[in-house]
């Protein structure tokens, strides 16, 4: 086991610095000056050109790289061009705003799904089971952007003291809790509508299984078969998969949070690549990527304790 | 008078006086919040790159001087002025008492220092003050600009609401973090906290008195506390407007302002815009050096019909690079455009004929010697400027010119235009100072950025040095209007529209009506003037 994690944790490296490369250099390669942007139209050329120098802009694309990345090994991911902050000041100041995001989306996710999954299982062919089965075709067809101006004409609009946007402060605060409910909807009802599908379809596989015929025919009631033998199966794999989408999640939140003003991650990261801000763009790429990387890396230890075979492959 | 007229007159006088009271009582405290649409980079004047700083630096900065309704310099934190027989030395007389939110005194010492230490060298709009030669502080609160040359455009730019006065001692003791931690003025609000990417908060100058005399609160302001929250999403913006607890927002959206003003619980303000959306012609391309190509290309567009479009008829259709609101437009741009800046596509034809770019039977697009006439529209990806460039694409379909159309963002639009990697751009340009527009749009030191277009014309060097350093205004009128008349004839930078601007505020904000009185330049007066009922 202890190789393995070895193994598993070393090879989250390659990834790390494959993309960082990748970012360093698609911004790069994309047109458009910083220096123009953050001095604007009204500056001369040679203030452009002077703060390109002083930004390191006019060096080589390669050597601009090795300095980034032997300043990211000492944990300096450099400062805003356009904030005139630190970058990992800036990140760190928005990224637990995207994760509150993130995890209410998932626990709505979570609820929705398994809910509507299962009722429509067991009821299969049902009315109930044709409604939840067009909910969630709907759902997951409708684009965040627009699900989100929805939400905000529909139900913000009708419902007294239900914010518009903004965040309200603290996630554990009743505004806080008010502010996060539209748009964690917004993030995590298309994500429902999937999983509630693969709910629906896992649980149905598991129904047709010897033992759940044997449970029902030593003359278990219809809920303990399902709460105790059906779902607790079904769940493994459902639950597995939303863990994965995780950080799926986390980087739908630049539409969600530009629809809702949410001060998070994905808004810096926009506005960060309209700004052609370089440091910036950079550290917020990495903090995805590792979020990503890490909700993997936890799924394959998690599958790997749950089944030895992994680890020998 | 008996008994019965006494208690009537009494009642009466009661009454009034009473109901004096109770408005002016209604009229202290609260809180306004205000929508911003883009993300604030920083509040320092002197390094930020956007327009939106501006909306909280006006209510916490002030200027020397402040133009009023009707476009007159009136005195602001200056007290009077008066220039020398030869113009070479203006004298300020600062108004007395007044202090910095940090508590540093402003008079002539501090303002000289904070002008010739930070402002002149750091600031975007140092240039125009070059003909400074010296600050010389004659008392207290009399401080004397000593000039190189006669400067009639002095006054012009010390009321130009970007070079606004803010405390040197601020900025020695914030360094770098100035306009991140601190922004420290002499204005009717100060700076109270910014939690970035989400809002800005302001508190109430209970000290503040000396407000311009036009407005009819000249301080404190009636409100405690203005808070600015950023919502860069446009219908976001328009819904907290109308259902949530935005107060106020400022350009509304042209295709959403009718719906608000069919809004009973909304009131809308239209006023000047500086924006003009003009197209620029590459010279560096020889097929944009024919004038005939690029009169076609004027005369090929319906400036209505772009209007409507792209604005929903708000606004005008444009006569000169200026719009009518800047400082230095020519009065005589509309009568003189009126015979060049048409829609007449018959003309466009009749153009490209002459110009060798004949239609081949059969075909859609013109050619010449075996070359079809093909050309590059670059624009950015905002509507302001991609949805004119659209239809400025299927109008010279129209008369046989085939568009290529390449819509990017902000940056990369300027590094295509600054490479000359375009045929001709629909894009825009929007201040308060027009002198300034002149320059930067088709002045030859700006090329290529922002004069984009490559333009290069000695007569319009000449008129524009003259435009900057006149001795006299009347010299700068003239030289200002011979710009304006030759752009129109050139074409090269050709005038499409001109933006309306607009604020739109919830019912139980007063003193909009105050504001309506004010519509040139409106931070300082949304800050005095308005409310919560």
């Amino acid at each position: 086991m202890l190789s393995y994690l070895v193994r598993r944790t070393l090879s989250i490296v390659p990834v790390l610095i494959g993309v960082s490369l990748i970012v360093f250099l698609s911004m790069r390669l994309a047109p458009g000056d910083p220096a123009r942007q953050i001095l604007g139209p009204l500056a001369s050329q040679e203030k452009v050109l002077e703060l390109r120098s002083q930004l390191g802009l006019d060096k080589p694309i390669f050597v601009q790289y090795s300095i980034w990345l032997k300043n990211a090994l000492r944990g300096d991911l450099g400062e805003s061009i356009a904030n005139h902050a630190p970058t990992l000041e800036l990140v760190s100041e928005r990224v637990g705003q995207t994760l509150e995001l993130t995890i209410a989306a998932f626990c709505i996710t979570l609820l929705v799904a398994l809910t509507a999954g299962i009722i429509s299982a067991i009821r299969q062919y049902s009315i109930t089971d044709t409604v939840v089965t067009f909910s969630a075709l709907f759902w997951l067809s409708m684009p965040t952007f627009w699900l989100g101006l929805m939400f905000m004409l529909f139900l913000a609009v009708r419902i007294p003291g239900l914010p518009i946007s903004g965040r309200g402060g603290s996630f554990w605060t009743w505004n806080g809790l008010v502010h996060l409910i539209l748009p964690a909807l917004t993030l995590g009802l298309p994500q429902a509508g999937t999983f509630t599908r693969i709910t629906r379809s896992g649980m149905l596989d598991v129904l047709l299984q010897d033992y759940v015929t044997t449970a029902r025919s030593k003359g278990l009631a219809e809920r303990v078969v399902i709460l105790k033998h059906a779902l607790r199966n079904t769940l493994i794999p459902v639950i597995t998969m939303m863990a994965l989408q995780l950080p799926w999640l986390f980087g739908g939140s630049v539409i969600v949070e530009t629809v809702f003003s949410w001060p998070g991650m994905g808004r810096l990261l926009t506005t960060a690549v309209f700004e052609r801000d370089y440091p910036l763009v950079q550290a917020t790429a990495l903090v995805y990527t590792l979020v990503v990387v890490f909700a993997n890396y936890l799924a394959d230890i998690a599958y790997s304790l749950a089944d030895p075979r992994i680890r020998l492959q | 008078m008996n008994f019965k007229k006494f208690l009537i007159t009494g009642a009466l006088i009661l009454a009034v006086f009473g109901f004096t009271v109770s408005v002016s009582a209604q009229q202290q405290g609260g809180t306004l919040t205000m929508a911003l649409k883009e993300k604030l980079d920083t509040l320092d004047v002197f390094t930020s790159a956007l327009y939106e700083p501006l909306y909280v630096l006006g209510l916490v900065c002030e200027t020397l001087v402040i133009y009023d309704e009707n476009m007159e310099i009136q005195p602001l934190l200056a007290k009077s002025w008066s220039v020398s027989v030869d113009q070479l030395t203006w004298t300020f007389k600062l108004k007395e008492g007044i202090n910095f939110h940090d508590g540093t005194p402003f008079n002539a010492e501090t303002l000289k220092d904070y002008l010739w230490n930070w402002f002149f060298p750091k600031s975007f709009g140092g240039w125009e003050f070059e003909p400074v030669k010296e600050l010389v502080v004659v008392g207290e609160y009399t401080l004397n600009f000593v000039l190189e040359q006669p400067y009639s455009m002095l006054l012009t730019y010390l009321g130009d609401p970007w070079n606004i006065i803010q405390s040197p001692a601020a900025y020695e003791k914030h360094g770098e973090r100035y306009g991140f931690d601190a922004l420290v003025g002499t204005g009717p609000f100060m700076f109270d906290s910014w939690v970035r990417g989400d809002r800005i908060i302001l508190k109430k100058n209970p000290d503040y008195t000396h407000g311009p005399a036009f407005l009819s609160n000249q301080g404190p302001a009636y409100l405690d506390e203005i808070v600015f929250r950023i919502v860069p999403e446009a219908i976001t913006r328009v819904s907290e407007l109308r259902y949530g607890d935005v107060d106020l927002i400022r350009t509304v959206p042209e295709n959403m302002l009718a719906n608000l003003q069919e809004d009973t619980n909304i009131e809308t303000l239209l006023k000047p815009s500086f924006r003009v959306v003009f197209i620029s012609c590459n010279m560096d391309r020889s097929i944009m050096q024919d004038k005939r190509v690029r009169e076609a290309i004027n005369h090929a567009v319906d400036r209505q019909a772009v209007l409507n479009a792209t604005f929903s008829g708000y606004g005008t259709v444009a006569s000169s690079l200026l719009p009518p609101s800047a400082t230095g437009y020519w009065s005589g741009s509309e009568e003189f455009a009126k015979s060049i800046l048409t829609y007449d596509p018959d003309k466009a034809r009749t153009l490209l004929d002459e110009a060798g770019w004949g239609l081949p039977p059969g075909e859609t697009v013109r050619e010449k010697n075996g070359q079809k006439l093909n050309l590059n529209l670059v624009a950015m990806n905002v509507p302001r400027y991609s949805l004119p460039a659209e239809i400025v694409t299927a109008m010279l379909a129209d008369i046989g010119i085939a568009v290529n159309l390449e819509i990017f963002d902000a940056a990369a639009v300027n590094a295509r235009l600054e490479a000359s990697e375009f045929d001709f751009t629909v894009t825009g340009w929007s201040y308060n100072i027009g002198e300034v527009t002149l320059d930067m749009i088709v002045g030859s030191p700006s090329i290529p950025n922002p004069n984009y277009a490559r333009y290069d014309s000695p007569a319009i060097d000449r008129a524009l040095e003259t435009v900057r350093l006149g001795a006299t205004a009347e010299e700068r009128v003239t030289a200002s209007a011979a710009v304006q008349r030759m752009v129109v004839e050139d074409q090269i930078v050709i005038p499409l529209v001109v933006r309306s601007d607009s604020i739109a505020v919830k019912g139980h904000v007063g003193g909009i009506d105050e504001v309506k009185k004010h519509p040139w330049w409106l931070d300082l007066v949304l800050a005095l003037e308005l409310y919560v009922k």
